[in-house]
This record gives structure tokens, C-alpha cells and sequence, in this order.
């Protein structure tokens, strides 16, 4: 790489290059490495994983930017914070009914107050699956899958009861 | 690497410390500290639990629910409803890349997971119902299960399976990834399933009752039960996760067993950590974190089994 009767120039130059060609070196290697694992990689796998992807991306952001508003005091919360120690060490039913909240989807009522605004963060992440799987079911119905189909509603009933409060037992 | 040790070292002597004293300086310093010092306080240890937890090995939720429990004053349905958040929040982040490496695999996890959601949800159910000490003792039990296996069970990187049962050949439970360390392809095939999938159920019902994620059982269950080649039964267990507290987390929600102010700094605590841990695990003596995390989760254990004994 150094040649006697090169200048500081020179050697810069010389080392520039051995540097961009390492990169394109590792680059290569990486593109390499992924489309050997990718060929056997189903197609509906790579869908999950794209919905996946842009769904995390927006619920990170979304439960960041709703937290930041709730503890800075942007929105009002329902609870106000120097009073959380008295409700934090309550029981969860003990803690809705002292601020009169019932159990399933009365939490969305609240969405106004900062608190409870984060919890449309909090749903979006755990509903992420259902939509990443309804993204996959077209693939498969396309491959006249029909057991994977019905093993996939199936799990698409059950996410969804879970979501909507019917199998939430008061206690 | 010091200062890590110095860390986990702290944290065992809280832990360590005597109950009842302990149980009242909680009580004295709950009353004394403002909201905002407990919300930095979790930030902080719960960054630290995301260092051990990647370099030990461990989910995020098995060390999160034993150990919040026990140092701060929050009540244990929140602790659980933050746990399984904690450990589905890393599973949704890893799944992109895990699923697009072949490290997951979504045909292999599709029915385990559909059987362990299903029965998530009836685990969230009883854990809210139960009363919070037969919970410390249940807890307490199973974290002290969780050290047993980690302590003896043995992980095979490339299991043996002499022949795919029917019921994994109907469900195509096979599969070819390329490993890029080896820079080879390792086809892999499953046996054993229908036991597999009844041990599903029951960690199904684990993760929902106690919120502390379900990695550390469907790693061996896959690995070792079922034959499924190690980095794939880790991957694959990670999006096992992810829907299965999906799940669980939305019968806590439903419930009102969540709140925003532990939940959200847990979560950034947790990611932070992780962050942290992933760098430090090229340098890391993996097997000493290992053995300090397994001494730290039984001493948690045995906390909460003397918790739940009113000691």
C-alpha cells in the first residue's frame, strides 16, 4: 500500500481506497449472506416481517411522543402524578374502582386524559400480530393452504377475543 | 464489565436484605420519595436487568417480575401487566429480523403459538383472580423452577432426529436456514410434537398468570423436545413470544393492570439495556453473568416464596 517516495497525499489517497474497498468488500459479503438465508425464507415470512417492521417503528414513536406529553404535563392526566404513590400499590380492580373505571374498553373513554392516552400505544403493540397476520393469510389462501389458513383465523379469533374484552373476567 | 458486576452485586444485597425490614423500608421510602424519584429509580434498574439479560442469557420478564416485586412499591398486578409488556415489546423488535434471517420459522411456530395464546389468556385470568399470596408462592415456585432448568438443562446445537413424526410432517414443522457463521445450510426437521404442544398449554398458562414471558421454557421445549436446531428454536421461540403475550397483554389491559408511568420507563429501561448488553457480550465472561444471574433469580425466588408465607 506505501511506496517509498510517496507523499502525506499519496498515502492518504492509497489508504482511502484500501478503505472503500474493504467496504464494498463487507458489503458484498453481507448482501451475499442475506440472500442465501432469504432463498429460504417463504415469501409470507418476509410479509410478516415487513408489516412487523413498519408496525414497531410507529408504535415505538407513538408510546415515546404519548408518554412525553403525560409526564410533562402536555395533557392532564386522570390520576395526577404526585398522587400515583397512594394508587400504585392498590390492586388493579382496587385502583379502576376508586377512579370509577370498569373492566374491557372502558379505558378508551379516558383516551383525553394523559394517562390514558398511552394505552392507544400500548393496544396498537399487542394488536400488531393480528394485522401481521392478516397480511399472511393471502399467501396462503393464493396456495390453496387451507390448514394453515384455518390454524391462522383461528389464532386471529382468539387475538381478537382477547382484544375485545369478552374473555376480561371481573373479579 | 466491573461496573456491571458491581451492579448485579448491589441488587443481590437489596434482594438478599432481611424481609420484614425490608417490607418497611419500602413502605417508609414510598412514602418518602416523590413519583418521579421511583419512575428514575426503575428507569435505572431496569436498564441494568436489560444488560444482564442479554449477556445471562435471559428473557427480560423472568428477571423483571421477581425482582420489581420485590424492590419497589408497585402492586404485583402491575408488576405482571409491565413484565409481559417488557418481554412483548423485545419479542415485536427482534421479529423483523429473525423471521427474515430464517431464524424464526412461521410454520413451525403457527400452531404452538395459537395452543400457548389460547392458554395465556386463561393464565391472565387466573392470576388476576388469585390472591397475591398464593401468587408470591406460585411465583416464587416457578422462578425457582426457571433456575433449576437453566442451571441443568443442556442446549444441543444441531439435535438428532432420526425421523419426522406425522403430525410434524402434515403441519410441514421443517425447514432449511443458512447459518452465517458456519456459511452452510442445516435443514432440520421435528419430532415429538404432540408432546410438544401439550407443554405448550402449560407454558401458555405461566406467561399469562405471572407476566414473566415464556423463553426460558420454549427454548428447551423446541431444542430439546421437539429437535429443532438451537438458533432457530431461540428465534423461533422469540416470535412464539410475541403473540402469545399479545395475548396475555390484552386481558392485563383489559383489565386495568397497567399503568403508563412503570410500564413505559420499563420498556425504555429494558431497550436501553439491551442495547448496552448486545455490545458488552463479545467481551463478557458469559458463563460468570450466567451464574450470577442464576444466584440472583433464586434469591428473588425464595423472596417471593417468603412473601407469599406472610415471612
Amino acid at each position: 500500500m506505501f511506496k517509498s517516495g510517496d507523499g502525506l497525499s499519496g498515502v492518504w489517497k492509497r489508504l482511502r481506497i484500501n478503505i472503500k474497498a474493504r467496504a464494498r468488500l463487507r458489503r458484498q459479503h453481507t448482501f451475499k449472506a442475506r440472500a442465501l438465508q432469504l432463498r429460504y425464507v417463504a415469501l409470507e415470512q418476509r410479509a410478516y416481517a415487513d408489516t412487523l417492521d413498519v408496525g414497531v417503528t410507529i408504535g415505538r414513536y407513538f408510546l415515546a411522543g404519548t408518554f412525553i406529553l403525560y409526564v410533562f404535563g402536555f395533557i392532564a392526566p386522570k390520576i395526577p402524578l404526585s398522587e400515583l404513590p397512594a394508587y400504585w400499590s392498590m390492586s388493579a380492580h382496587q385502583l379502576s374502582a376508586s377512579i370509577g373505571i370498569g373492566t374491557g374498553w372502558s379505558w378508551f373513554s379516558m383516551v383525553g386524559y394523559g394517562d390514558y392516552l398511552n394505552f392507544l400505544g400500548i393496544a396498537f403493540l399487542a394488536g400488531l400480530t393480528i394485522v401481521c397476520y392478516l397480511r399472511v393469510l393471502p399467501f396462503l389462501l393464493h396456495r390453496k393452504d387451507f390448514v394453515f389458513s384455518a390454524i391462522l383465523l383461528l389464532e386471529v379469533t382468539v387475538l381478537s377475543l382477547a382484544a375485545s374484552g369478552l374473555l376480561t373476567f371481573d373479579h | 464489565m466491573r461496573l456491571s458486576i458491581a451492579m448485579i452485586l448491589a441488587l443481590v444485597a437489596v434482594v438478599l436484605g432481611d424481609e420484614p425490614a425490608m417490607a418497611q423500608a419500602t413502605a417508609q421510602a414510598a412514602s418518602a420519595l416523590p413519583w418521579w424519584a421511583w419512575v428514575l429509580l426503575l428507569l435505572a434498574v431496569t436498564f441494568v436487568l436489560g444488560i444482564v439479560a442479554v449477556i445471562g442469557g435471559v428473557g427480560g420478564g423472568v428477571l423483571f417480575v421477581p425482582i420489581v416485586s420485590g424492590l419497589f412499591p408497585f402492586h404485583l398486578d402491575f408488576v405482571r401487566g409491565t413484565g409481559l409488556l417488557i418481554a412483548l415489546a423485545g419479542a415485536l423488535a427482534a421479529g423483523p429480523t429473525l423471521l427474515r434471517g430464517g431464524m424464526a420459522n412461521l410454520q413451525l411456530a403457527i400452531l404452538p403459538a395459537l395452543i400457548a395464546s389460547a392458554a395465556a389468556i386463561v393464565g391472565a385470568n387466573i392470576g388476576l383472580a388469585l390472591p397475591d399470596n398464593v401468587v408470591q408462592l406460585a411465583l416464587g415456585s416457578i422462578i425457582l423452577g426457571v433456575v433449576c432448568l437453566m442451571a441443568l438443562a443442556r442446549k444441543s446445537a444441531y439435535p438428532e432426529v432420526p425421523k419426522a413424526d406425522a403430525l410434524s410432517v402434515a403441519l410441514r414443522m421443517h425447514g432449511v436456514y443458512h447459518d452465517p457463521f458456519s456459511d452452510r445450510d442445516i435443514e432440520w426437521k421435528v419430532h415429538r410434537t404432540p408432546q410438544g404442544l401439550a407443554l405448550f398449554v402449560v407454558i401458555g398458562m405461566l406467561a399469562g398468570m405471572f407476566g414473566i414471558g415464556a423463553g426460558w421454557a420454549n427454548v428447551p421445549v423446541l431444542n430439546l423436545v421437539m429437535g429443532v436446531p438451537l438458533k432457530v428454536s431461540v428465534g423461533t421461540s422469540s416470535f412464539i413470544l410475541s403473540i402469545v403475550d399479545s395475548a396475555a397483554a390484552w386481558v392485563y389491559l383489559n383489565h386495568g393492570a397497567m399503568l403508563a408511568v412503570i410500564a413505559v420507563p420499563s420498556m425504555l429501561g429494558m431497550m436501553l439495556g439491551s442495547t448496552i448488553g448486545v455490545g458488552l457480550l463479545s467481551r463478557a465472561n458469559v458463563a460468570v453473568i450466567r451464574k450470577v444471574v442464576i444466584g440472583l433469580l433464586l434469591l428473588a425466588g425464595v423472596r417471593s416464596l417468603l412473601k407469599g408465607f406472610g415471612i
